[in-house]
């Protein structure tokens, strides 16, 4: 205000949708649009870096002297400068941010007000996964996806905007979901990309005024089920710490073997929906009966390598197609070492 | 009438060495099928540890334990490394008012007791629960049974041991107690409250805080997801976070009585593992590979430590320091190792590193004897003892290492 030379405006920031940036406001006759702010990135978070851009329809800029201030402090490095660039602070805790213009045109001072917000963007696959596994779920095709919002936006005032009273905008490789957007709809189901593919997901979250907002992106990426064997024990259950190797030794003549189809479209590994076709030794066998993704294999009477086969499908879902072939030597102590060969008449 | 009697005894002879010809090679075939029989089981594990044990008695470590050096009939200090156990166990916990070890055998649910000081190991329960997955203990004796039920939904049950009229002559307690709710995805105790995440089957999940008995239960949390672990650090704070995957971003939070929460950590393959809530943190990220961070407090900037390794194989210490041991793959997991080590399709060998988090260190503390191959898994430190007990997830065993050198 005491900046002035000859015409005095104290001019807004012209920023399209820019929450998290709030302006003082005067602006005499003809210099409404003196001055404009860009502001990057769109939503300013938390601790990070944020830089200014200035322009000017009405001044020449590059004759102008041009000073920043953040929180009243000048910003000496950046004197002169059309750009400037802070580091933020913690969520909710504004920066005052101003730029005076002077120059042959007068002075001209824009103020902004930058509010960090953040957003937590969470996601995931309700594909298959056996009971404890201790990783997450890969999306698959055939599968769905479910996101969840976790602002943190805070006004003005210092308090905090409650997440049921936010503005969700969700996307999906850019395209709004306008069905699934709006206040409160922080969390939405989406099906997976399909084989192979990647879809790109964001949702916006901001006050009902769009004064303060927040962004977050994620990628969701399509893979194939996988198949993993294990041994069922008959007093442990099954060991799911020992997967199968492509070859592994059974030290036993008789065992029960539970393919585990991870990341498959279903809710359960017996879903009547999926084909299980295994093959011992080259040879078409069915599974345990109600079991489809058990096997029982006995041994007893030969020595050899048995050859698992398994090839899994689904009745309606085209696209689910995993395999898997493991070489599965069983031996007794005694054969330990020895050459093994399959006998006729055994049992695979 | 002489040639009478002699035909009677050459027939009477021939009788008896028929009779005794027949009863030695029905011998001979019994003793072949008993030592078949006996040879199955042995390769079945029948037989390697007893299901129910003499009442009071010790169970002796037995000669595949390499490294139970000098184990005898007479009661000795535990060696500073020590395989407690040679088969799998379902988790193991302490009692405030004990230097024991208890855990839990995973083939029978039996809740066993290992003292360290003497390396005895006596059964406490004798009460079958078969192939129980996962188990817990409150530190006021409580233990927490997770087993698959026949509809393939994760059951709980909450007990703890009591005396009962037909043991009372003896030390071997029965199991009491009851189920909680069912598809609890995973469950924390803090103090004597337990924190659980019950999936539902329409899709997300409920936190929910009970006794340890699974009564006055309150719904802390709704939420849309249901893939969480939750925990508890050492001043009893509940982290919520999670189910970590490679190149995925998973989020960790502190999580209130209230419901509320405040995030700690984020990041591909996130693995976090707070002493306290808003101090001391390690994290883990696996994008590409592993990395280990570390975070003096809720303020303070996270610094890579320089070894590689996830934060759940960490244990804090009690104390006011912040300092954690760490087990450590020697040698690169390689790309994807979560996801792989969740399958049980990827073992590390590890090696034991003390970690000064305010000074933003680690040091090689302890390695395994060659030849023994160690992949360590839910470490937790008794301050009592002075010992870390963690298993070994390659078989499930549980072992025990002295802090103090000697």
């Amino acid at each position: 205000m005491t900046r002035t030379f000859g015409v005095y405006a104290l001019l807004v920031a012209v920023c399209l949708g820019m929450p998290g940036v709030l302006f003082a406001q005067f602006s005499p006759p003809g210099f409404e649009n003196a001055l404009s702010l860009q502001i990057s990135p769109r939503y300013p978070a938390p601790n990070a870096r944020v830089t200014l851009t200035l322009t000017s329809t009405v001044f020449d800029l590059s004759s102008s002297d041009i000073t920043w201030f953040v929180d009243g402090d000048v910003q000496e490095g950046s004197s002169g400068s059309r750009t400037m660039s802070f580091q933020s602070g913690s969520v909710g805790r504004a920066s005052a941010v101003s730029v005076v213009v002077k120059g042959a045109e007068g002075t001209a001072e824009a103020n902004a007000r930058i509010i960090p917000a953040e957003v937590d963007l969470l996601f995931e696959a309700n594909s298959f996964t056996p009971p404890f596994y201790a990783g997450r779920a890969h999306a698959s095709a055939g599968s769905t996806v479910t996101l969840w919002a976790i602002p943190r936006l805070v006004q003005p005032g210092g308090s905090t905007i409650q997440a049921d009273q936010v503005i969700y905008t969700w996307r999906r490789n850019g395209d709004i979901l306008g069905s699934l957007s709006g206040r409160g709809k922080r969390s939405i189901t989406l099906p997976a990309p399909l084989l192979f593919g990647s879809d790109s997901i964001s949702v916006e979250a901001t006050s009902a005024d769009k004064a303060v907002g927040a962004e977050s992106t994620v990628g969701v990426t399509t893979r194939d089920p996988e198949l993993a064997l294990y041994r069922e024990d008959p007093r442990y259950g099954v060991l799911y710490e020992q997967a199968f190797a492509a070859t592994s030794i059974v030290n036993d003549q008789e065992a029960v073997f539970v393919v585990v189809p991870y990341f498959a479209p279903t809710r359960r590994s017996a879903d009547p929906l999926l084909r299980y076709q295994w093959r011992i030794n080259r040879t078409a066998v069915q599974g345990d009966g109600t079991e489809p993704d058990k096997i029982t294999i006995d041994a007893a009477n030969s020595t050899g390598i048995a050859l698992i086969e398994l090839v899994l499908t689904h009745a309606t879902n085209y696209f689910l197609e995993a395999s898997g072939r493991w070489n599965i030597t069983f031996e007794r102590e005694s054969d330990l070492f020895s050459p093994l060969i399959p006998t006729p008449g055994s049992a695979f | 009438m002489q040639r009478t009697i002699r035909i009677v005894e050459f027939l009477a002879a021939a009788i008896i060495v028929m009779v005794l010809g027949g009863l030695g090679g029905w011998y001979f075939f019994i003793d072949q099928q008993v030592g078949e029989t006996a040879q199955t089981d042995t390769a079945r594990g029948f037989g390697s540890n007893l299901s129910f044990g003499e009442p009071g008695a010790s169970v002796r470590p037995s000669a595949d334990q390499p490294l139970l050096l000098g184990t005898s009939t007479v009661e000795r200090r535990a060696p500073r490394l020590w395989r407690i156990t040679p088969g799998p166990v379902s988790g193991f916990g302490f009692r405030s008012a004990s230097s024991s070890i208890y855990y839990v055998e995973r083939g029978n649910g039996n809740i066993m007791i290992a003292d360290p000081e003497t390396s005895q190991v006596l059964r406490f329960t004798n009460t079958l629960v078969p192939k129980v997955y996962e188990a817990l203990f409150t530190t006021g004796g409580s233990v927490l049974l997770r087993s698959i039920a026949e509809n393939g939904s994760v059951a709980t049950f909450s007990g703890e041991a009591v005396a009962t009229s037909s043991s009372a002559k003896t030390s071997i307690r029965s199991l009491s107690g009851s189920y909680l709710p069912a598809d609890i995805v995973s469950i924390a105790v803090s103090g004597d409250t337990l924190y659980y995440v019950v999936r539902d089957p329409e899709g997300g999940s409920v936190i929910v805080a009970s006794s340890v008995r699974g009564t006055n239960q309150r719904k802390v949390l709704e939420l849309p997801l249901s893939q969480w672990t939750v925990d508890s650090a050492n001043d009893g704070s509940v982290l919520l976070a999670q189910k970590p995957a490679d190149n995925v971003v998973g989020y960790a939070y502190t999580l209130s009585a209230s419901g509320s929460l405040t995030r700690i950590a984020l990041g591909p393959g996130l693995i976090a593992h707070p002493k306290t809530a808003g101090g001391p943190l390690l994290y883990s990220t696996s994008a590409g590979g592993l990395a280990l961070f570390a975070r003096a407090g809720a303020e303070a900037t996270a610094v890579r430590l320089p070894i590689a390794t996830t934060a759940d194989k960490c244990a804090w210490t009690r104390g006011s320091e912040p300092i954690a041991y760490c087990a450590v793959p020697i040698g690169n997991p390689g790309a994807g190792y979560l996801d792989r080590r969740a399958k049980g399709a990827a073992h590390t060998t590890d090696q034991w590193w003390r970690v000064d988090v305010a000074a933003g260190t680690a040091d090689v503390f302890f390695s395994f004897p060659t030849g023994t191959s160690v992949d360590v898994m839910r470490p937790q430190i008794d301050e009592r003892s002075g010992t870390l007990v963690f298993m070994n997830a390659i078989d499930g065993s549980l072992w025990s290492l002295r802090l103090a050198a000697e």
